[in-house]
């Protein structure tokens, strides 16, 4: 398998990017990040600047904010588009909800980005969306796209030639053209997303939307029209059609991230979706048929869910057809030093700096450490190194001091992390189920400052749910 | 915020892991960290400003406008629990869920609050 990873750009030629964004923070980080990476970078902060400079420099890619203090985003991406046809664009929301975006996509927007900033995300949409706008410029392109799937995969897929990597290629290679449910699971860091975009770009649907949409980050409550969509009036609130991300992505593919997050009753109707292939919007009185293919992934064991009633089993069997198991850094030890390598020349390139490679001794250590944040981590080091430092071999003088801090942390058996002050078995014996849930919660949220969702990864549930039930402790 | 709830937050000011800016900073580049570090501060300051006269009525659409905004914000810089907290208000501002949303005000502000003293203390030593 090729060493090329999703770090290396799948175009030798940059696109030019026309960045809409009214913050001033984001649109400098944005910037700062695109121009890193290569990318010619006009920056606009309102639409009417947006439409001067798109008129005169015909961008590549447009990435665009919906919400804009002068005009909406959405007329003006329509406004481009019936200009430049060929351009992309790139919608950006922040409110993780997709109903704008959905509607943008429909209206010929190449992709949406839900804010923060993700810099792998941001860039690889940037990349997928240049390559794509060639693609439509090209009456062959596609053609040749279908016809050489393993050339894709070499060219977008992540770095590792180790044998677990080879296989994962070959899954996918060997997956990405059917309809088959691809069910992720792995670490964070280890690429869930990633392998998930592979899929997709190697099926016939790759020319379709792509569709993220991460469980775990939106509130249980408003999960289903999410994915599902609304009708106008269906609930306080819907002042207007909704349509979902599972609509959204028809003709494509739906990333459920996150998927052990979901609520039971929304498992009930995502089993329906997948057996029906149809659609039925909160408050709409007719299902809609829709062409998806589902990728799904998690960060936990999912039987270990079924097992603990989180995770309906029949769901688990109907989304569980080709497992793809992505395995973390420190069991990839070779994998390790090609990315490490890999990402030392590319940042070094990108800061007009020269490295001669890892030591000896940076070698030995990186293949020792465990790496809890997988390759996210390993690139934040690169990355460190390379800023810090003018060029050379890299020594342990120059990793970050931290580094070691992963090294010597023990993972530590439940018990033992348990603070002496906090309830033990006896305390709790007496009490109602309610009680000890919420004695369980306050314990582990004192334990982390206070912090919801630091207490809610802790509990294995998501950060909605634990303001659920605390608004709910503050009724009389 | 009710007094069960604030038994549960405490009332000391919470320590914001800055790793994830220090990180975002490096890879834009440290000559350029001063200056986006500013301009964070100026536009949380700015929804700080547009939030605060939001809450009386409440002003759901400001509320909403000003939260979509701190969502950005917050989660770019890393501070996952003001970006859950944004994120919560953003859905309840939407919702136009009044008892809800009076219940967040002071959640919000003081976690908009430690975000820029946190950030007004990195200030100096980026440049």
């Amino acid at each position: 398998m090729s060493a090329r990873p999703a770090l290396i750009s799948r175009k030798n030629q940059r696109p030019n990017v026309l960045l809409i964004e009214d913050m001033p923070s984001l649109q400098l980080v944005y910037k700062s990040v695109l121009m890193a990476a290569g990318h010619a970078v006009r920056v606009a902060g309102t639409a009417a600047d947006g439409m001067a400079q798109f008129i005169e420099t015909v961008p590549d890619v447009v990435l665009l904010d919906l919400v804009l203090p002068d005009r909406d985003g959405l007329d003006v991406m329509q406004d481009m588009l019936a200009l430049h046809p060929e351009t992309a664009v790139i919608v950006i929301t922040a409110n993780g909800s997709i109903n704008k975006a959905v509607e943008a996509m429909r209206a010929g927007a190449h992709e949406f980005l839900v804010k923060p900033f993700d810099e792998q995300r941001f860039l690889g949409a940037v990349e997928n969306a240049a390559g794509d706008r060639d693609a439509r410029r090209s009456p062959h392109s596609v053609a040749t796209k279908i016809a050489a799937p393993a050339a894709a995969i070499s060219a977008s897929s992540f770095i590792g030639s180790s044998d677990a990597m080879g296989r994962i290629h070959a899954k996918i290679r060997s997956v990405a053209r059917s309809m088959a449910t691809v069910f992720i699971t792995g670490e964070s860091g280890t690429g869930k997303e990633l392998c998930a975009l592979a899929v997709h770009d190697n099926s016939n649907r790759a020319a379709g939307p792509f569709i993220a949409l991460n469980c775990g980050a939106i509130p249980q409550d408003l999960l289903e029209s999410e994915v599902f969509g609304h009708m106008k009036g269906s609930f306080t609130g819907a002042i207007s059609d909704k349509p979902g991300a599972a609509t959204a992505a028809d003709g494509g593919t739906l990333f459920l991230d996150e998927i052990c997050e979901m609520a039971p009753a929304l498992q009930t109707k995502l089993l329906r979706f997948l057996q029906t292939s149809t659609v039925q919007p909160v408050g709409a009185t007719r299902p809609r048929k829709v062409n998806v293919r589902i990728v799904c992934a998690t960060n936990v064991d999912p039987l270990d869910a079924v097992r603990r009633g989180q995770f309906r089993e029949d769901l688990y069997y109907r989304l569980y057809v080709v497992p793809i198991h992505m395995p973390p850094l420190r069991e990839r030890a070779d994998d390790m030093i090609e990315i490490a390598e890999t990402a030392l020349a590319r940042f070094a390139d990108e800061e007009g700096r020269h490295f001669d490679g890892l030591s000896p001794q940076v070698r030995a250590l990186f293949r020792r450490l465990p790496w809890p944040g997988n390759v996210r981590q390993l690139l934040n080091v690169i990355r460190n190194v390379v800023v810090l430092n003018d060029g050379g071999l890299v020594t342990q003088a120059m990793l970050p001091d931290d580094l070691g801090d992963t090294h010597v942390q023990p993972l530590l058996p439940a018990v033992a992390r348990q603070a002496p002050n906090e309830p033990m078995l006896d305390a709790l014996i007496g009490k109602t189920m309610a009680e000890i849930e919420q004695t369980v919660i306050e314990a582990t949220l004192a334990r982390h400052g206070g912090s919801v969702p630091k207490a809610a990864r802790e509990l294995d549930v998501s950060p909605s749910t634990l303001y659920r039930k605390i608004e709910g402790w503050a009724k009389p | 915020m009710t007094d069960d709830r604030s038994q549960i937050f405490p009332a000391t000011i919470r320590e914001i892991d800055t790793t994830p800016l220090r990180n975002l900073l490096l890879m834009a580049g440290p000559a350029n960290a001063p200056t986006i570090i500013a301009a964070f501060l100026d536009d949380l300051k700015s929804t700080e400003f547009g939030l605060d006269p939001a809450w009386n009525g409440p002003d759901c659409a400001a509320l909403r406008l000003h939260s979509h905004v701190l969502i950005a914000l917050a989660g770019t810089v890393g501070d996952a629990d003001l970006h859950a907290t944004a994120q919560q208000l953003n859905a309840l501002a939407r919702d136009q869920d009044l008892v809800k949303i009076h219940a967040m005000k002071a959640q919000t502000m003081r976690g908009l609050a430690e975000l820029i003293s946190t950030l007004a203390s990195l200030a100096p030593m980026e440049e």
